[in-house]
């Protein structure tokens, strides 16, 4: 009798585990395929395989977080196809920008730089598309983007990656050139000391990418760092340095920014913000 | 069942302070209350930064301010009443050195002279602590109080030091009468002008009196007992350990009841249930009132009429302190599609779980619905060229029921002109 009690126990406990395990392996697996989706540009289909994960899975913050902003840059490619007003629409397109960079939708992110160096053709457009053509390995197209911006505009971000697409087409000298010239200023932010750190990687001065890596690594803020280091260990132009122990070490540089944890934080406490917050702002 | 070398008083005293404690424990480990709304001393931490922004500090709620105003009227009334019958600290630290004494650990007699220049310490720790709390506008000494590390649960920002001036105050207790109470409480600074005051005392019969010490030293506090005609001294805990020790004696030269005018109205001589019912009733009081009369511990508005004004009452998940009714503030104040027109009033009560907030605002120029929306949309922000997700959730909100197509589609952009104050400059660095 005992013996048969505790069988019916135990699969009663089995019954009760088990829709809740198969939930959980059919909201990974419903993510996932809302991330193909995504990567491939169809962005409708990709929402409704986030709310399949969600209604699956209620407690991943993760699926509602890409739910709800895969939504809002559903409505914003709506928006910015009939945004008469220059600068909302280009407040839209680099918020869409933005998610297409971070998810890695290349095509997208062609398009929406090709458009947005149309329209504003800044040194920083500029910069943002040689960046894309350089993902896509267009080197050709960076080095005409860059190349056509005039020389009073061009930046320490747009002479690296100007180096960098000529040193990935085998005109290192040409690269070397641009290289020595680069003065980036003393409060450069991140991303021109991550395209100079890319520079010297691809003309072969390692001592001064990693240099330069390492302070970028500083200037980034910490909620966003282990995204960012991972994506340099994709980086063409520190494949030749991946194993080295130099580059290691410098992947282990910490963030010297302080970020208020109010977006993931459970409160002020180990906040590095704390007696700054009446500010409001984060 | 008598114990031992103990009075009725004394048995009564402790089992007040063994009550208060077990409540304490209970709503700490068992209902997971955020108990560090109810220290007193909290609400005197909060003055400053409520007075000058109108919010408190970190996760500490109005209901501080209500218990400090008990526990001042319990002082007023029965001078340090509440650090004989209530404090946690006081009490473990009596029961340590009750503990010494079973040992037959040496007691460590203190001289007059060296108390009383360790007094005034205790005003030194007030004065430190409140000018780095109200400079910084944050509680910077809570990782290092060992009873917020007992009542959070070893809370995240708790420091070893914490548990190093426990151990401390542990040790010492058991050599010392009550030493932190004595000379390091920042509380028992507040309390020494309103406890001077007190409206009760222990009054000595001189003609009853045999002269013995016994009273002086029963006494915790050191205080002189037996060499005053009323025990008018701050530092007073209204134990009743003298008038105890008296009793024993059979002279009952020692009682203790109102002071002064009173005496002939009210009587001279109270038992210590009257004591117990005023200490209750002070605490009941600042709870009730505290739940009668809710002010909110956040408030941030933007001012303006409104033409049509209303307001809506929200559960919100994930606004734990100040610094998240700052952000949820944020969130309402946004400058992208979902910004709340017109005018805009945040009252808040943040607090673990669901926290209940009110939102005030101009319904001629937006909705609830949009007010929901624009708690818990993504964000994007420029300044920083990324994506934040807002960490609120909305009880009984379904963030799924908003469709893109056909539902409550994300509005315009707005007509209003668009400043981007950085333009280039963020985007390059």
């Amino acid at each position: 009798m005992w013996r048969n009690a505790t069988i019916f126990v135990l699969g009663l406990a089995a019954l009760a585990a088990a829709p809740r395990f198969s939930l959980a392996e059919t909201a990974q697996q419903a993510f996932a395929r809302g991330e193909d989706l995504l990567v491939d540009g169809d962005f409708k289909a990709a929402l409704a395989a986030y709310a399949d994960a969600v209604r699956a899975d209620r407690d991943n913050d993760e699926y509602l977080q890409k739910f709800l902003v895969v939504r809002r840059v559903i409505n914003l490619r709506q928006q910015i196809a009939a945004e008469k007003d220059a600068q909302r629409w280009q407040y839209a397109a680099r918020a869409l920008r933005s998610f297409y960079s971070s998810n890695e939708i290349h095509g997208e992110l062609l398009a929406i730089d090709t458009e947005l160096h149309r329209r504003v053709g800044s040194a920083a457009t500029a910069r943002m598309l040689a960046d894309t053509q350089l993902a896509m390995n267009r080197n050709e197209q960076a080095v005409k983007t860059l190349t056509e911006l005039p020389t009073e505009r061009a930046t320490a971000s747009t002479q690296s990656l100007l180096a960098v697409a000529l040193a990935r087409q085998g005109k290192r000298d040409q690269a070397r050139r641009i290289v020595a010239e680069l003065t980036a200023a003393s409060d450069a932010g991140p991303r021109t000391l991550y395209s100079v750190a890319r520079a010297y990687a691809a003309v072969g001065d390692e001592e001064a990418a990693l240099a330069n890596l390492k302070l970028c690594f500083e200037a980034v803020a910490p909620s966003i760092l282990d995204g960012f280091k991972a994506h340099v260990r994709e980086c063409a132009e520190f494949t030749s340095l991946a194993d080295t122990d130099a580059f290691a070490e410098a992947l282990k540089t910490d963030s010297k920014v302080h970020e208020s944890k109010c977006s993931s934080g459970k409160s002020c406490a180990g906040c590095p913000m704390r007696g700054q917050c009446p500010s409001g702002k984060q | 069942m008598r114990l031992v070398g103990y009075d009725h008083r004394t048995v009564t005293r402790r089992a007040t302070q063994a009550a208060f404690l077990a409540l304490t424990l209970v709503g700490v480990f068992y209902f997971h209350a955020n108990c560090e709304r109810w220290c007193p001393f909290g609400g005197v931490e909060s003055l400053y930064g409520y007075l000058t922004e109108g919010n408190m500090l970190c996760s500490l709620a109005v209901s501080n301010f209500y218990i400090l105003g008990g526990v001042l009227v319990m002082t007023l009334l029965l001078r340090r009443a509440f650090c004989g019958y209530m404090c946690p600290i006081g009490a473990i630290s009596e029961w340590i050195h009750s503990l010494g004494r079973t040992l037959r650990l040496p007691g460590v007699p203190v001289p007059k002279t060296v108390s009383a220049i360790l007094s005034p310490l205790k005003f030194v720790v007030l004065f430190v602590v409140l000018y780095a709390t109200w400079r910084a506008g944050e509680l910077v000494f809570r990782g290092y109080d060992p009873c917020y590390a007992l009542i959070s649960r070893h809370g995240e920002d708790i420091q070893v030091w914490a548990y190093v001036i426990a151990g401390a105050v542990a040790v010492t207790s058991l050599f010392l009468t009550v030493p932190f109470c004595r000379w390091f409480c920042p509380l028992a600074a507040v309390f020494q002008p309103f406890s001077r005051v007190g409206l009760t005392r222990v009054t000595r019969d001189a003609a009853a009196c045999a002269g013995c010490g016994k009273c002086a030293q029963s006494c915790p506090m050191g205080i002189p007992v037996d060499r005053v005609p009323s025990v008018f001294h701050a530092e007073c805990i209204a134990c009743l350990g003298c008038v105890s020790a008296c009793a024993k004696t059979r002279k009952r030269a020692l009682t203790w009841g109102p002071s002064g005018g009173l005496r002939r109205r009210l009587g001279d001589r109270w038992p210590q249930a009257a004591l117990i019912a005023i200490l209750l009733c002070c605490t009941a009081g600042a709870v009730t009132a505290s739940y009668l009369a809710p002010l909110p511990s956040f408030v941030k508005e933007r001012s303006g009429q409104a033409d049509r004004p209303q307001s809506v009452r929200l559960k919100i998940e994930n606004l734990s302190c100040r610094g998240r009714g700052n952000l949820l503030y944020w969130y309402l104040d946004r400058d992208d599609a979902f910004r709340i027109p017109g005018r805009l009033r945040l009252e808040a009560w943040p607090g673990p779980g669901y926290a209940t907030i009110i939102v005030h605002f101009d319904a001629a120029k937006t909705s609830e619905a949009a007010i929901k929306r624009a708690i818990t949309e993504p964000y994007y922000n420029a300044a920083e060229d990324r994506w934040r997700m807002s960490p609120f959730r909305i009880e009984g909100y379904d963030l799924l029921d908003v469709d893109v197509d056909g539902g409550a589609p994300e509005p315009p952009l707005g007509d209003e002109p668009f400043e981007d104050p950085l333009g280039d400059a963020a985007f390059e660095r």
